[in-house]
Parts: structure tokens; sequence; C-alpha cells
């Protein structure tokens, strides 16, 4: 390793080996978005299709994750749930992270006040569950799929807010920071070219271990009816649909539930790695 | 003057000419006050400074922790917002302190550069070296293209080796000494007119601070810039600068020619500072200067220094002493140490 090290920094600054966790939970992320992508043309059977006659049956070559209680496909129905469930994850905490950054940034510019006003509101928004919270904004809304990623955006920002700006008031002390400003930089330069990038880490970090966690809310809030409705293919609503056969027909809920853990796992872990990435002399790449 | 000005590269804007019949100095400072806001009240830190800086020379100012040195380069750049700076602070007969903020971000780094004290951190850890010295032309609206060459050209002559390809290295992956270099390409880069070198060989071994002196010694002979040491190692002073300030307590107390002010001390301070230095030269023991420097909030009332000074007489804790020419250094004492026998 060492000396792989020292040979690739003669010849080319940039050095990186993965680390084989590191290429799993990439591999897993690539293979989660490509089915949110293409998972309405690879499903086998028709996710919308009501066949009573087919209802209920077990994994089997023709089902391979069965059927639930209307003999709809779990697995092309779970296929094509991707597109939901992670898409609507990936908006929410992207929404929410930038939302934070911006108001982050807003926030340690500005005057005094300002950042007080700002992260004062912040507080108030973090005393709340952001299970709570979501569900009062989109049941406020009118239940679907749109109004539980507005609402998951509404309950978000604000964790996002603090840690980019309690990381952006550290960095902005830091003598870089301050051997920029000697050089000449404007204000604006500083923070977008010094501050904002140093100052990203953590946001990262949490907005990916956040895509695992938004995943699992965006399922709970379509669990209770306040996120995606039926009939549309969604892995927290298929759980839901499942529950009721748990005892009889297990695919129905598990499969679904097993996925969403997958997302919120692989996220978290792709999320890790790419912290490791983010700082060229990091020792834990 | 010595000197003439070979520049690293011909593209810049040359200084402009000055045509005065009076060759003004490169910076004059005058009555330079900085006060900062404190909890009862503002906290002067820096109190009725004069110096002068000419093209060219290299001046030091030399004083303990707390004595308003790196205020006082700060205050040139007016780094601080917090800061009230009073005094005029005068570049090539501008005002410094007149300019509004935009006009003052067109002369950092391009007219002033300051050279902070630490390399391991003054580098973002996340840009590479190359553009962290583009940078300080790239700010000042210099093309990329040019600001790239001029940025290997800098570094090459700093003695980086293979410069061209260095430039896409991260910070981490250069050495202390290696980083002081590319902090001072970056200092220098743009061919500021007054460098502002504060303490910048602290965090360096013996060896790599010599280097780093040396190479500033030699860019002023080539660009003909004025150059402001600020440190509490008088032992670097000595061969490196040509005159001397020596603060305490936010004044300057004495201000030199370094051969004059080595060798026959007028200010007790000095002397005491200069006898808190090894040397080589001379065979006496070193003797510590008693006490602590003083609080800026706790001044005595007179010379600030009276508390702490041998030669201290009862107007020294009355009168704060003004400066004046003792020998052929300015002084600020009212009974100032009598020429050294075999000076």
């Amino acid at each position: 390793m060492t000396t792989v090290a020292i040979a690739a920094t003669a010849s080319r600054p940039r050095r990186k080996r993965l680390p084989v966790l590191d290429v799993i939970a990439f591999g897993a992320v690539v293979v989660l978005l490509a089915m949110a992508v293409a998972g309405p043309w690879l499903a086998p059977h028709d996710p919308y299709q009501v066949r009573l006659d087919r209802a209920l049956l077990s994994p089997s070559g023709d089902h391979l994750l069965g059927t639930d209680g209307l003999g709809r496909d779990v697995f092309s129905r779970i296929l094509v749930g991707a597109r939901s469930s992670i898409f609507a994850a990936l908006l929410a905490v992207s929404g929410a992270a930038l939302i934070g950054i911006v108001v982050a940034m807003v926030a340690t510019i500005g005057p005094r006040w300002l950042d007080d006003v700002v992260m004062r509101l912040c507080d108030i928004t973090l005393s709340l569950p952001v299970m709570v919270m979501a569900l009062g904004v989109a049941v406020a809304l009118g239940p679907s799929l749109h109004s539980a990623i507005v609402a998951m955006i509404v309950a978000w920002w604000p964790g996002f807010a603090r840690l980019a700006r309690a990381e952006m008031r550290t960095v902005l002390t830091a003598p870089y920071v301050e051997a920029a400003t000697v050089l000449g930089a404007s204000r604006a330069r500083v923070m977008t070219r010094h501050v904002l990038p140093n100052s990203l880490d953590g946001v990262y970090v949490q907005a990916t271990l956040e895509i695992g966690g938004a995943t699992l809310i965006m399922a709970g809030l379509s669990f209770v009816g306040a996120g995606a409705q039926p009939p549309s293919a969604e892995w927290g609503a298929m759980v839901e649909n499942g529950s009721r056969y748990l005892s009889s027909a297990w695919w129905i809920s598990t499969f679904p539930g097993l996925m969403i853990t997958l997302t919120a796992l692989a996220f978290a872990l792709a999320g890790d790695a790419l912290r490791n990435r983010s700082h060229p002399d990091s020792t834990l790449g | 003057m010595k000197g003439h000005h070979v520049r690293l590269d011909l593209a810049t804007a040359a200084p402009e000419a000055a045509p005065d019949a009076a060759p003004r100095p490169l910076l004059e400072i005058r009555g330079l006050t900085v006060s900062y806001p404190g909890p009862t009240g503002p906290v002067e830190i820096v109190s009725d400074l004069d110096l002068t800086v000419g093209r060219a020379e290299r001046v030091a100012i030399v004083g303990e922790s707390g004595s308003g040195k790196s205020v006082t380069a700060r205050s040139l750049l007016r780094l601080d917002r917090r800061a009230t700076v009073t005094g005029s602070l005068l570049l090539d007969g501008t005002d410094l302190l007149a300019l509004g903020e935009k006009e003052m971000r067109s002369y950092r780094g391009r007219r002033i550069a300051l050279m902070l004290q630490d390399p391991m951190t003054t580098l973002n850890p996340v840009l590479t070296v190359g553009s962290q010295v583009m940078e300080a032309l790239r700010v000042h609206g210099v093309g990329k293209a040019e600001a790239r060459r001029r940025a290997i050209a800098v570094l090459d002559r700093l003695g980086i080796p293979d410069a061209a390809r260095r430039m896409r290295a991260y910070p981490h992956e250069f050495s202390g000494g290696m980083r002081q270099r590319v902090c001072l390409a970056m200092a220098i880069v743009a061919e500021p007119d007054l460098l502002i070198a504060d303490e910048p060989t602290t965090a360096l071994d013996v060896r790599v601070q010599e280097q780093v002196l040396t190479l500033i010694d030699s860019l002023v002979d080539e660009l003909g810039m004025g150059v402001i040491l600020i440190t509490h190692d008088l032992g670097l002073v000595a061969g490196f600068a040509e005159r001397v300030a020596v603060m305490y307590a936010g004044r300057r107390v004495e201000t030199g020619a370094v051969d004059e002010l080595y060798r026959s001390p007028r200010h007790p301070y000095t002397a005491g500072l200069l006898g808190s230095v090894a040397r080589v030269d001379r065979d006496d023991p070193l003797r510590p200067i008693p006490g602590s420097p003083v609080m800026p909030t706790a001044r005595p009332v007179g010379c600030a220094f009276h508390v702490r000074c041998a030669h201290a007489e009862a107007d020294c804790g009355v009168e704060r002493p003004e400066i004046r020419l003792v020998g052929h250094s300015d002084v600020a004492c009212h009974h100032p140490l009598a020429l050294r026998e075999g000076a």
C-alpha cells in the first residue's frame, strides 16, 4: 500500500484504491439506482394487473417473489416501486441538504441577527420529531407521494443547516481562509471556494446516511397512508399491504422490507466511503 | 534603494513611477492606533505607531507575544472588521485607510502581500498547490493560462523541483519547508510592492528557516519589494533586516539600524531582549527579562516597561516618554542607556 501510494504520488497526485466494502456499497447503490431507472422495463409482469385467481401465490418460477392479495406480482412491484421509493428519498434528502447549505451560507455571511433568527428557527423545527412533523405536513398537503417529499424537506432541512453552519463557522477561522482573503479574494469567492468545499464533509455523510433514513420515513409515511397511495407500487405501501397476510403469505411484506433495509444500508456505507474520499489527505481512504 | 527591478515576469504592470521630486518611502505609517472592542470598552492594542519602509528595504518588527506586531501587520491589510484603525497608512502616497472595501481588496495580494505564520495550516487541503498559487493572480483578473505560467515560474524560482508537475499535488504531499515555499510563492506571485512576513519561520526547523529567509532576501533584490519581517527572534533579524523597530505593549520603543541597535541598544527593553538571546560572538550568560508582558487592558501609567525595568526611576511611572533621537536611534525612554563601551 505504502509503495503504491508513493509511486502513484510521483506520477499522479490523485491516488485511490477502493476497499472491498466501498466497492460493494457503491455497487449496491448503482444497482439500486439502475433499478429505479429501468425498473418498469425489467418487470416480468404488469405490476398493477389484478388477477384474483393468482392471489397469494408463494414464490415460484413464474412469480419469483410470489403474488400479493390481489394477485399482483411482488417482484415486478418491487422493481417498479424502486423508482418512487429511492427517487423520493433522494429528492427529499438532496432538497433538504441544498436548502440547509444555502441557509447555512446566508447565516454565516449575513449579519449576526439573521444568524440568530435562522438558527432559532432550526431549533424550533428540530425540537419536533421528524416523523411527526413530516406526517403533519404530508396530511395537511393532502396524502400523496409529492406531499411526502415536501413534508420531508420541510422537516429535514434544519438538521443540514445546523450541521453546515457549524462546520462553516469553524472553517471560516481556518488560516487558509484568511490566506485567501489576504490574497485579495472577495468574500463570495472565499465562501464558495474555500469555506464551502471544506465544510461539506459532514453534510455528505449526513445526506447519504439520511437517504437510508429517508427511505425508511418515506416507507413509514406510505405505511400509515400519508405517502404513496394505492394502488401505486411503493415499498412502504407494499409492506403495509402485506402486513395483513403476514402469517399466511410472508413474502408480500418481507421482500419490500428487505429492499428498504438494503437501500438504507447501501447508502449509509456509500456515504461513509464518500467521506473518506472527499478529502485528499484522509488516511481512512 | 538597492538593487534594480528584475521582474520575474514582464507581463505585469510595473508600479507607477513616482514623479515627485522628493522620493517618498514605499510605506509610511503615521500615528497608527488599533483598538478592539473588549468587554469593558475598546482596548488599544497598538498605539501611535510610526514606521516607514522604503523600496527594497528590509525592516523587522520585533517584540514579545502580545506586543502588537501581528496586529500592526493585519491592520495594514485591514483584515479585521472589528478593529478600529486610526492614523494614516500611506502606501506610495495612497492612504489605505481611506480606500473603499473593494479597492482595498484589489490592494491585498497585488500591492501588499502577507505571509502567514504556519505553513501547515495556511494551505487549503482540498485544493491543489498550483490552483492556490494561481489564485493570487486569478482574483486580480489574470487569465488562467497566464496565471498558470507565472505560478510555475515562481514555484520554479523558489526551488520547487519539477514545478509544472508539482502544481497538481495537494498540500499534504509537501513537507513543511516546501509548503512554506508555496506560501511564499502565493505571496509574491502577484509581485507585490510590500511583503509582510509574519513569523514566517516559527514552525520550521533552523535549516529551512535559513533557506526561506535567503529566498526572501534574494527576492527583495530581484523584485525591489519592501519587506516587513515580524518576529520575536532577534537572532533571525540580525542577518536579514537593515532596520529594526522594537515594540513593547503596542508602542514602538526603539528604532534603528540593525548594527547600531545590536551593538549598543538604547532602550532597556531592547537591551533585555538582546540579553536573552544566546549569541555565539559573546560569552555573556543569558539574562531573561524579569516579569511578563503587560496586558493591554492593564497598562501601567508612564512608560509601560518601567515595572520590569532595572533602570527605572521615579519619573518613569509618571510620564510616558516620547520618541526622540538618541545617537542614531529613535528611542522612547527617559533614561536611555549610554553608548556601550567598545561599540
